[in-house]
């Protein structure tokens, strides 16, 4: 394998596969980075067994071949050749030969066999998204999802895509988010309904790359989803597992109703919460018809917070406590400047709901309470 | 000749409600009742005062029957954490007399002394300062009994109620023992006690002098052990393996009449230790992260085999799902079994919990507890442990009373 490139599209191809390299790894094959020459296009993969990024870029290309090379010497040097012209070969001994004007690096290689190959065909269902589109989604969606591995089917997103309608639906059993958005188009083939757990880590490395791109293109399979960016193809295995029925922890009726600015109200809550128990993290609202109060204390060190907020409550006054980082972190990504808290008893969940939803789409949050004595 | 082995056995007086006493100066001298739900009568009484145990009122008994007795007497919730840090710091004064502490339940330890006496002057020199230590950095009363078994020790502090010393050296056992009632041994409950009574035998002196052939023929092996146990030659089997540092735990274990080896009952007994550890966990309004499950064969040789979650939980599916993967695993099969514990360690006060949103059986397991308060243990059951009752299997020879004080080992 020969190909000339200059080092800047070079060093980009390389570092939007090599996100998916595993830090510690047994099989350590997955170290490398897997280059195939056809024509002047140069096919760059890498994988961590589960995953498989994969991308184009284009070169001068003098000798088709493939290799397999250790990503991280090859980056290390990339980033300290900015503008250079290199050349690139391989030795029969499967040496990487890296040629600039006034040096020569040898990185070993390892033979291309021993790279696992990415499933080659594109699952049946395809949908389409804007590229801003999904990275409101999955800013606003992800960071509900669970990381306790004993609940596998929580590790992921939940893509469902009815006719006219797509869900995605994340949660980790303290705290559920629900984005529906609907489009007077059909969503997706007439085929039916799809759905499938995303896993977080594959989703990380999408939203690394949306800024880059306009679209995305999403490929589904009862097994597996690939995305593709144009720039990218992500080829993932999906979460096995049965999502919980999320629809029928919704509760239907919670009367009480609180409104509020979210400025004012995620301000008060990080203030107090510098004084919550460092274990649970609890902020106790207590709500009135005009205000809603937040207290927090930490029993151990003495230390209390408390603060009060002009809100607009409709309903009965009681107190709910919540983990501040829940309350916060949902905070957080919600748009907009207004919010809307609907809850039901002290024991009951929550649902937060931004005042205003963009165009077709509409977002849910769901806050589970700590206990109160 | 090695030293005969001295072990001290401490156990806080009416510990929840001497820390309630502590924490509100003017509850003192009062007849008070920890534990259930006060203003709703459910729940049973955790820990009584020694004034409100003038009126018969005891740990277990339901708060209804409780305020009947004694309806001038105070009655509080629980407050796990509170007890559960005194009891750290309680544990941490033991470690200083002796690196051989192994906290029993919440309010029990068992200290092995034998290695120290020397250098501290003698066991009564220990308990004393023991007991002067905890006075003056926790401002709690505690009994102490030393002897030369864990058995004898617990009932040496059983003798002396509240703010006892009492030291029994080899040479007092059949002096200060075996002329005591044959019940006063830890581990002889009602019936056993009734059995023993229909043998003639009242006293443990009787039961020391009772032919080996009479006890075996009666009670097996077990009765065998317990004549031994009671002689101060033997322990009920320890478990060494018992990781100190988690000091706080709960459960129950199952002494069986029979010995059995058949699965199916056995999950039955794994499943209903779980329920009762559950239902004292949700009583408590505490948490656990670690399980461990025991598992004592015919020959009395033990094992214990631990399981840490991931999360705190007082569920019986979390509880009983892990603690049946470890019994499948673990178990020597075909081998008959004798004893089934099951407990968990790790605990903290429940409110903390932040809730989940799946977990559908919250409300269940409440209702489920407040049944089984009113009316007792058979008043509803899972259907896969129904067959434990039918077949009588299950001896009383144990501890596994619900809502007793934590009890887990045969010893403690």
């Amino acid at each position: 394998m020969k190909f000339k490139v200059s080092q800047e599209p070079f060093l980009q191809g390389v570092s939007r596969v090599s996100g998916v390299i595993p830090t510690r790894t047994p099989l350590t094959f997955l170290y490398n980075i897997h280059a195939t020459l056809s024509e002047n296009s140069l096919t760059l993969t890498a994988s961590d067994g589960d995953v498989f990024l994969i991308t184009t870029v284009q070169v001068e290309g003098l000798e088709p071949g493939s290799i397999l090379v250790p990503a991280r010497p090859l980056l290390d040097l990339l980033r300290e050749m900015p503008g250079v012209e290199i050349e690139f070969t391989t030795s029969p001994e499967q040496h990487l030969i890296v040629n600039t004007s006034k040096g020569k690096f040898t990185i070993p290689g390892e033979d291309p066999s021993r790279f696992p190959t990415a499933p080659k065909d594109w699952p049946p269902h395809k949908l389409a998204f804007s590229s801003q589109e999904l990275k409101n989604i999955l800013d606003q969606t992800t960071f509900a999802v669970s990381h306790d591995e004993l609940r596998p089917a929580l590790t992921g997103l939940l893509l469902q895509f009815m006719e006219n309608e797509m869900r995605a639906v994340s949660t980790d059993g303290h705290r559920m988010v629900k984005l529906v958005r609907t489009s007077a188009e059909p969503v997706v083939a007439a085929e039916g309904e799809v759905e499938v757990i995303v896993p977080l880590r594959t989703l990380n490395l999408l939203q690394r790359n949306l800024d880059e791109v306009e679209k995305v293109d999403i490929y589904l399979a009862n097994n597996r989803v690939v995305f593709d960016t144009g720039n990218l193809i992500i080829t993932s295995k999906v979460v096995e597992g049965k999502f919980p029925a999320y629809d029928a922890v919704i509760p239907k009726d919670n009367p009480q109703h609180l409104q509020m600015d979210l400025e004012p109200f995620t301000a008060a809550v990080k203030r107090v919460s510098i004084f919550a128990n460092p274990i649970n993290r609890l902020v106790v609202l207590t709500l009135e018809q005009t205000s809603v109060k937040f207290f927090a204390e930490d029993p151990d060190s003495g230390r209390q917070g408390e603060e009060e907020v002009e809100a607009l409550y409709t309903g009965q006054s009681f107190q709910i406590g919540y983990n501040a980082n829940y309350l916060l972190e949902a905070l957080r990504h919600m748009p907009g400047s207004a919010i809307d808290l609907y809850l039901g008893s002290p024991t009951s969940a929550g649902i937060l709901k931004p005042r205003e939803n963009a165009t077709g789409q509409d977002l849910m949050m769901l806050l589970m309470p700590i206990r109160l004595q | 000749m090695p030293p005969s082995p001295t072990i001290l056995h401490l156990d806080m007086d009416a510990f929840f409600a001497q820390v309630e006493q502590l924490r509100d100066p003017s509850l003192k001298g009062k007849p008070l009742c920890v534990g259930g739900i006060p203003g709703q009568d459910r729940g049973a009484v955790a820990s009584a005062s020694y004034e409100a145990r003038k009126y018969g009122i005891h740990a277990g008994m339901a708060l209804l029957i409780a305020q009947r007795l004694c309806p001038q007497a105070i009655f509080m919730r629980a407050h796990g954490d509170v007890y559960l840090e005194i009891s750290r710091r309680i544990v941490n004064i033991l470690r200083d007399f002796s690196d051989q502490v192994d906290p029993s339940s919440i309010d029990e330890s068992y200290v092995d002394i034998t290695g120290v006496l020397n250098y501290f002057g003698g066991a009564e020199t220990i308990g004393r300062q023991i007991k002067e230590r905890i006075c003056k950095e926790v401002n709690l009363t505690c009994s102490v009994g030393v002897a030369p078994t864990r058995t004898l020790a617990k009932l040496a502090a059983n003798l002396q109620k509240p703010d006892g010393l009492t030291i029994v050296s080899p040479e007092d056992v059949p002096k200060v023992i075996f002329p005591l009632p044959v019940e006063k041994i830890p581990g002889v409950g009602a019936k056993m006690q009734k059995k023993l009574n229909e043998l003639g035998i009242f006293t443990i002196q009787q039961l020391v002098d009772a032919p080996n052939e009479l006890l075996f023929k009666r009670f097996g092996e077990n009765g065998v052990q317990l004549q031994k146990v009671a002689k101060g030659d033997v322990d009920w089997e320890i478990d060494h393996d018992h990781d100190e540092s988690d000091a706080k735990s709960m459960g129950n274990s199952r002494t069986f009449s029979q010995d059995t080896s058949d699965p199916e009952l056995l999950r039955s007994y794994v499943l209903s230790l779980v329920q009762m550890v559950g239902r004292r966990l949700r009583a408590a309004d505490l948490v656990g992260r670690t399980l461990t499950l025991t598992i004592r064969y015919k020959d009395f040789s033990t094992f214990t085999h631990r399981q840490t979650f991931g999360f705190h939980t007082n569920d019986e599916n979390d509880i009983f799902g892990a603690a049946w993967k470890l019994f499948e695993e673990r178990y020597n099969k075909g081998i008959p079994v004798r004893l089934l514990g099951v407990s968990i360690s790790h605990l903290v006060r429940r409110e903390a919990q932040q809730m989940d949103l799946f977990n559908r059986e919250t409300k269940l397991y409440s209702a489920v507890d407040n049944l089984k308060e009113k009316f007792g243990e058979a008043i509803i059951q899972r259907s896969s442990t129904m067959n434990i009752r039918t077949r009588r299997h299950i001896s009383n020879v144990n501890f596994a009373k619900p809502n007793r004080k934590d009890r887990m080992r045969r010893s403690g």
